[in-house]
């Protein structure tokens, strides 16, 4: 590639983003065992400030998500640490086995579940890296670890407890498989079209996986250690390694970014509940006295109920998110704390998604990189284009408790950081804030962060509140050597294969993964009128798959810019569920009474 | 600007341009409107053919015609909202269909987002019109009793409407009167700053909550807001992609649209051609059978179209 698009991409990362540091957040205070923290009791225990919030309506009275959950030992010990809250590791391998057969398989499983890291693993080393982070504004941590996550497919189910297990996950699509669901996902119909899953790597006709292994690491060296062992010890016990996929984060400047060249991963949902020791899964950092503050953990992060990824607890009200719903009973019993997983292998194609954004940003009168920036709604950096529509602003992006506060519809208002937050150093949000977007003419609707949260947009499914219900846990990584950032590249680097793993974790695959990308991404219509997602859409009209994009001027006069290739094509993928670490070894890995199913 | 004469819906001419009966959907309309004023808040919400509205721009709301409410009742089996969905009562989100079967399996279903004050001032004006539209669009079995009492009064529940056919809505808040009245309560945004502010919110409809959040948003912003012209209920689209024949194929184009156009479709037949040599009921969507009109109405887009701009 030449010309403008290139000059653009071998100049992303060229200016690192200067992370917040000097800021010392204190140690959580415990609360007693059990006993659900209320915003007022965390603002008494100091976690949110030393002032009580004063409701001022009766809404705000409502205390319905002080009833927070917890999550006891037992829990913390038992859920996924890929799950909640997340590996996180710049290192990370996915393994992908099939089994020949199933008492050898479980006792694979068996050997395997004390090697699977915990949320409160996890956990506990994030509580330090953050504080380090926030200290030091350095992103490496200074202690490494390894880590592993498990999660099984709809055949594995069958192969080890039978039709009649399978049967009992409500979920269609997870008893399914991506497979069968790859069309209705956007994927080509045409077998000889790329993208087809009859060419995938992984998960595509003939070559579904039975479990999918991720092994994540701080250092190459353990990734590998950790993995071959894995390896070694599934096929001796006739357990075949069929894919294997290194994913590695960016370097450098780019760290943290996908292939495109822009910062991903910024906006994740919180996770509501508190652990026994009274941390809060997902920190609180606004002032209690905002109402923002019972529905946003960092600003514009928004706090879900943990049964939209975890099985067993309550989940999110269509309606109100502060009122929690029942958890979902479309789950055998010892599915209990685990979570479906999402995978799908997504090859870029950097050099064509940069001529095209110099293209369309020379017709459009801009340049190449806020042409792909209004495509994907924020800067490289990060920095939200609703914030700073005119150029990127890295200090902006290095603010990490302001990076994520936006709107679409209305101004955004300012946000008064909580007590404690301030007391540690944290001198405030004064970045351009955003204004009203309604239209889209900073941010377009079909920009790629607004198709799939549209934030406080009505939807198409209705109120904001909505929204809420599908969101995702999202643990992706890319994989294959950067381009973005590469001067003069060698027709080979071009040409080698790159791009995400995306990875995500729910309890409903329809309503929150497949909901997202048929209904919204690949639609010009939903959630908003304004185009197809521009990075991960896909349209299929009989064949016809051109896209395109609204990009509406102040005059309200809009221009439509055709998309007539793909940037990102699906190149392997599965549904998974990531049970408890319990159940790996008692049900999965047990053997079935009388030499039966156990059903 | 000049003041704004409503339309029939997507300007469709039934009546062959009579002008008594395009004045007087033009007063139904402008009445319904200004019946809802106590709900206009601080009244950026106009009536255009009283006043002239700034329309800087139109804007389509969106949402989904599958019924929400049952969606979210049975969260955790999606088959059991389809199944609840057949019930014309429950076609709650402004579109409803009627299933034609053979042999049990589905070998057409048709989608109306037509009202009913459009069909009873058609039918109080032209009769002919009306039966000849039922005869062409449900059976040409369709007797002039059927729709009529005998002082001639219109029957909109009458059974080619109901348990034979749809030709507009029965469910009893699907009107252009709620589509209006929705629009108009513009009222609640003054206590809200923002989306989430005003939640929680407690209607299920996709359809209410989407056209109320839109219009608060705009009406905190300052804009006058009107209904587009011609007002109304529309399928701005479908999506049918991942929907495949019983051998794995990518399905044809079998969407009719027997009243309306492309984008502003007001009743849309779904019936495979007799040469393909199956029926709708063997289309698999996504890998699964449609066994339920729903199937096919959550993959339908419902809109309605405002114009906006200016200063309240």
């Amino acid at each position: 590639m030449s010309g403008q698009g290139g000059d653009a991409l071998a100049g992303l990362g060229a200016v690192g983003v200067q992370r917040l540091s000097g800021i010392s957040l204190p140690q959580p205070t415990p609360v007693a065992p059990g006993a659900p923290a209320s915003p007022a009791e965390r603002a008494a225990s100091g976690l949110l400030g030393e002032e009580a919030p004063a409701p001022a309506s009766a809404a705000q009275q409502r205390t319905d998500a002080s009833a927070e959950p917890v999550f006891d030992e037992t829990a913390t010990s038992d859920i996924q640490g890929n799950v909640i809250p997340g590996f996180n590791k710049d290192h990370q391998r996915f393994l992908f086995f099939t089994a020949a057969d199933a008492p050898r398989a479980r006792e694979w499983l068996r050997g395997l579940a004390p090697r699977l890291s915990s949320m409160r693993e996890v956990l506990d080393f994030r509580r330090e890296f953050r504080r380090e982070r926030l200290e030091s504004g350095s992103a490496t941590p200074t202690k490494t670890a390894t880590w592993t996550a498990l999660a099984v497919s709809a055949s594995a189910v069958v192969k080890l407890l039978g039709e009649d297990a399978l049967a009992r996950f409500g979920d269609g699509a997870f008893r399914q498989g991506m497979a069968a669901r790859s069309t209705f996902l956007g994927d080509p119909a045409d077998p000889e079209a790329p993208g087809h899953r009859d060419g995938w790597k992984v998960g595509g006709s003939g070559t579904e996986a039975d479990f999918v292994v991720i092994v994540a690491s701080d250092s190459l060296d353990e990734l590998e250690a950790a993995a071959s062992g894995i390896i070694a010890e599934a096929e001796r016990l006739a357990v075949t390694l069929t894919f294997d996929q290194l994913g590695e984060n960016l370097p450098g400047n780019l760290a943290g970014h996908e292939h495109f060249g822009f910062k991903d991963g910024v906006s994740q949902p919180g996770v509501r509940g508190a652990t026994v020791d009274g941390e809060d899964i997902s920190p609180r950092y606004l002032d209690p006295r905002n109402p923002h503050s019972r529905i946003f953990g960092k600003p514009g992060q928004p706090l879900v109920w943990p049964g939209q990824f975890v099985v067993g607890w309550p989940r999110q009200s269509p309606a109100d998110p502060l009122v929690a719903a029942e958890a979902s009973d479309a789950f055998p019993d010892w599915a209990r704390n685990g979570s479906y997983l999402v995978f799908r292998r997504l090859t870029q194609d950097v050099p064509a998604f940069w001529d095209f954004a110099a293209r369309a940003a020379q017709a459009h009168g801009t340049d190449p990189v806020h042409f792909a920036s209004m495509m994907v709604g924020r800067w490289p950096s990060g920095a939200p284009i609703s914030r700073t529509p005119e150029g990127d602003d890295v200090a902006l992006a290095g603010d990490e408790f302001a990076h994520n506060h936006f709107q679409f519809d209305d101004d955004t208002t300012a946000w008064m950081p909580s007590p404690e937050l301030s007391r540690a150093g944290y001198p405030g949000d004064g970045h351009p804030r955003a204004r009203a977007d309604l239209f889209g003419q900073a941010c377009p609707v079909a920009g790629h962060i607004r198709k799939v949260n549209p934030r406080d947009s009505a939807t198409d499914f209705g109120a904001p509140a909505d929204t809420f219900l599908r969101l995702m846990l999202r643990r992706g990584i890319p994989f294959g050597p950067p381009l973005a950032g590469v001067a003069g590249p060698s027709p080979e680097l071009v040409e080698t294969e790159r791009g995400l793993l995306f990875a995500a974790y729910m309890t409903s695959i329809e309503d929150q993964f497949e909901f997202v990308v048929r209904r919204w991404a690949n639609s010009s219509l939903q959630p908003n009128v304004g185009g197809h997602d521009p990075i991960i859409g896909q349209a299929d009209v009989y064949g016809d798959r051109t896209r395109h994009i609204d990009l509406p001027a102040a005059s309200g006069e809009a221009t439509r810019v055709a998309i007539e290739q793909e940037f990102v094509t699906a190149t392997g993928g599965g549904y998974f569920f990531a049970p408890g670490i319990s159940a790996v070894a008692d049900v999965l890995g047990a053997e079935p009474a009388g030499g039966g199913s156990p059903g | 600007m000049a003041l704004v004469r409503f339309s029939p819906p997507a300007g469709i001419d039934d009546a062959g341009g009579d002008r008594g009966f395009l004045d007087r959907w033009h007063d139904l309309v402008s009445g319904l409107i200004a019946e809802s004023t106590e709900l206009s808040g601080r009244g950026a919400y106009l009536n255009p053919a009283l006043g002239d509205v700034p329309s800087d721009r139109e804007r389509a709301i969106t949402w989904t015609g599958m019924s929400r409410p049952l969606l979210m009742e049975h969260r955790d089996d999606r088959s059991a909202a389809y199944a609840a969905a057949e019930d014309r009562a429950v076609q709650i989100e402004y579109l409803e269909w009627h299933v034609e079967r053979t042999s049990g399996k589905i070998s057409a279903v048709t989608f109306t987002c037509e009202t009913p004050e459009y069909w009873r001032l058609l039918a109080a004006l032209h009769p002919d019109v009306v039966l000849d539209l039922y005869r062409r669009l449900v059976s040409p079995d369709v007797a002039r009793g059927d729709l009529f009492a005998p002082d001639g009064t219109y029957l909109p529940l009458n059974r080619w409407n109901t348990t034979d056919g749809a030709v507009h809505y029965v469910m009893p808040i699907n009107s252009m009167r709620d589509l209006l009245g929705v629009s108009q309560e513009l009222e609640p945004s003054q206590h809200a700053d923002d989306g989430y502010d005003a939640l929680p919110y407690s209607r299920a409809t996709g359809a209410d909550a989407r056209i109320n959040f839109d219009l608060w948003a705009m009406s905190r912003q300052g804009h006058r807001i009107a209904t587009a012209n011609p007002p109304g209920l529309y399928m701005i689209g479908w999506d049918d992609s991942g929907w495949t024949t019983p051998d794995g194929r990518r399905v044809g184009d079998y969407w009719t649209i027997d009243r309306g156009r492309p984008g502003a479709a007001l009743r849309v037949t779904y019936r495979v051609p007799d040469s393909e040599g199956f029926l709708v009921g063997d289309i698999s969507i996504g890998g699964r059978p449609i066994e339920f009109g729903g199937q096919i109405a959550e993959h339908i887009t419902m809109s309605a179209h405002v114009v906006t701009g200016g200063i309240a």
